[in-house]
């Protein structure tokens, strides 16, 4: 039963929906004209992928480093680079605008985009430091704004799989999960994070946050800690949650795991019938043994990603995020991971902090 | 006609494109005494090159191999792929872009070599020459171990190269090429997992690379934008350019006579296939094979 309904997956699942609903040669003619604010990796990451897809045209580029202007316009031709927002639209009206610059930044750099009358907002992850400050910008769009949170792993064809799989039941009723995010980001001292006052969880954890709002539909937080090694903030989080229909989510985030040079999500769901396993690497399901024995099953990323996406840079789920979001510019429809979208998962980011009053030492 | 059959070094620095389970797994395996055995096994079974990223593990393994193996040392060609992005990347994500550059600059004065050159790049603002000159500091510690005559290529990260085609840097591009041809004596090629958009790139601005290092594989991983496409381009590229083959078991995702099938079809068009393992024993099968069916 497990492989006829991952071959299911197969046929339709590989052809990933999220291209499919996609025209890209009509995207391509419409080809946006973009300006970045931000240049550091994820800014650089974004304009790469834009320019490969050939939809969108990154125009101009806004970043307060002098050394990052004079450097970049040296090499990129095509594109102005600007001091600060005023001087961009001085000189440029972009269609779209791509946040990534530093998380304490967002919220004042957002209340001058929609200011200026920017509707098409692609914002990097974590949206804003609180959820009182989501609800703020909120209050300022309107609905022609489309304003999409750079939550790129619910665009990772495993995570999708995963929820479709929860979804038909293939493990029956979920009881417990343990879900873990973990990288080696930080391992030596740093005061970089002392300023936004948070750390990992919002950083890093809110992908496994959203990750699990989505899929399990978390409900409350029943217990949080956090621990501090190498910042004045939570280096390594951990939280039990309560899930729709009594399940129980252990989570665990954290930026100083040496094991991790790249970060890694990891859910294993726990349901009455069998166990679904996930990263951002593999689908594996085990079900348990009833009249026709146990099965498992495990597909990779090859399997997933055959000919797809159609820009490779990094991990495979930035370009459909990106391909997402334009369409949804072009369709002008709501993208999965909206503004609006993602006050649930601020929702308990907060509650979490809130609830962390246990300090633990390592 | 294929000339070269490749060691690859993802497996023995910790990278798998299949998952991350894989590369800690690997990673605990590739000892520099059982990476040794897979280059013996490698190179006994037809292999006749190494082709690597400037990852620190690579240059311990260099250095090995030329201070107790010359023997081994000598018997492989070298195609290098520089830079090593992964350092870089982390910088850039911790402290952002200026503090990436200006670690670049520094880690181009600790390789005192090309102090002049870059004091030369920095004062002209000659941003390609300056590129060309952290490039050669990337490449610097390994070139001192590497025979001179067997470094064949010097390919640039796909990273950069992605950045080269996404915003036509195209001056930067020829200007490099120039400058390590120059520099190095090594020929210059470029790595992608685009290969659709870099052929159309290197149509447009009417640049012929001399090596062009690209996944191919029958499942179309990491073939862009389609696995159509990058095959047309994998004969238009072939006509002109020296094509290496990489990923073709699609990361493990694909069984080695899988891959030989779908990689046969391209014979003709392709210079060199590349395949990595940590398996002394595997190595020595995979080369068999790719030898008896694609080298004639």
């Amino acid at each position: 039963m497990t492989s006829s309904i991952l071959s299911s997956f197969d046929r339709e699942g590989h052809r990933c929906p999220l291209i499919q609903e996609m025209e890209l040669h009509e995207l391509r003619k419409e080809k946006p004209s973009v300006a970045v604010v931000g240049f550091g990796k994820m800014g650089l990451l974004h304009s790469t992928i834009l320019g490969l897809l050939g939809c969108g045209s990154v125009d101009a580029v806004v970043d307060s480093s002098r050394f990052v202007r004079f450097a970049m316009a040296k090499v990129m031709k095509n594109t102005a680079f600007y001091a600060g927002l005023h001087d961009l639209f001085s000189k440029q009206a972009p269609d779209i605008v791509y946040v990534t610059t530093p998380v304490a930044s967002h919220h004042h750099l957002l209340t001058e985009l929609i200011a200026g009358g920017i509707r098409h907002i692609f914002l990097e992850k974590p949206p804003t430091v609180t959820s009182e400050e989501l609800h703020e910008i909120l209050g300022m769009l309107n609905k022609n704004h489309i304003v999409m949170v750079g939550l790129q792993k619910r665009y990772a064809l495993t995570f999708r799989h995963a929820k479709s799989l929860l979804d038909q039941g293939i493990v029956g009723r979920p009881t417990k999960t343990y879900a873990s995010i973990r990288s080696n980001a930080i391992v030596a001292k740093t005061n970089r994070h002392d300023s936004v006052g948070r750390g990992v969880l919002l950083d890093l954890g809110i992908h496994l946050v959203d990750l699990l709002a989505w899929m399990l539909e978390l409900r409350e937080v029943v217990e949080a800690k956090k621990r501090t090694m190498y910042t004045c903030v939570d280096d390594v989080f951990e939280s039990t949650l309560g899930a729709r229909n009594g399940g129980i989510v252990e989570f665990e985030a954290s930026w100083s795991d040496p094991q991790y040079p790249s970060p890694e999500t990891r859910i294993e769901i726990h349901g009455s019938s069998g166990t679904i396993t996930v990263t951002e690497d593999f689908v594996r399901v085990d079900k348990n043994k009833d009249e026709s024995g146990a099965s498992s099953y495990c597909r990779y990323k090859p399997h997933y990603y055959q000919g797809i996406p159609p820009a490779n840079l990094a991990d495979p789920e930035y370009t459909l995020e990106d391909l997402h979001f334009l369409n949804c510019v072009s369709q002008g429809s709501e993208p999965a991971t909206s503004l609006r979208n993602a006050q649930e998962t601020m929702r308990l980011v907060d509650e979490m902090y809130s609830k962390a009053t246990r300090e633990l030492h390592d | 006609m294929i000339r070269e059959l490749l060691l690859g070094d993802n497996a023995f620095t910790g990278a798998s494109h299949l998952s991350q389970e894989k590369a800690r797994m690997e990673s605990h395996e590739a000892t520099l005494e059982n990476i040794v055995k897979v280059i013996e096994a490698s190179v006994d079974s037809g292999a006749t090159g190494f082709t690597f990223s400037t990852h620190p593990k690579n240059l311990e393994l260099l250095t090995h191999l030329h201070d107790s193996r010359r023997d081994l040392l000598e018997k492989l060609n070298y195609y290098l792929l520089t830079p090593y992005v992964h350092p870089y990347l982390e910088k850039a994500g911790e402290e952002g872009t200026p503090a990436l550059l200006r670690a670049s600059l520094l880690s181009a004065l600790e390789g005192r070599s090309s102090v002049v050159q870059l004091a030369s790049a920095v004062l002209s603002m000659d941003m390609a020459r300056l590129a060309g000159v952290l490039l050669e500091s990337d490449i610097s510690p390994y070139s001192k171990v590497i025979p001179r005559s067997r470094l064949r290529a010097i390919f640039l990260h796909e990273l950069v190269t992605e950045m080269v085609i996404a915003f036509k840097m195209d001056n930067l591009l020829r200007d490099l090429d120039v400058h390590m041809k120059k520099r190095t004596g090594a020929s210059f090629g470029l790595e992608t997992r685009n290969l659709g958009q870099f052929c159309d790139f290197v149509r447009e601005i009417r640049y012929v690379p001399e090596f062009v290092m690209t996944p191919i594989n029958g499942l179309g991983y990491q073939m862009a934008p389609d696995k159509e496409t990058a095959e047309t381009a994998v004969t238009e590229l072939g006509r002109s350019s020296k094509i290496i083959a990489i990923g073709i078991l699609a990361s493990g995702g694909l069984a080695l006579h899988e891959a030989l099938a779908y990689i046969s079809r391209f014979k003709d068009s392709l210079y060199g296939v590349a395949t990595a393992t940590t398996s002394p024993e595997r190595a020595r099968d995979n080369f068999r094979l790719l030898a008896a069916n694609l080298v004639s």
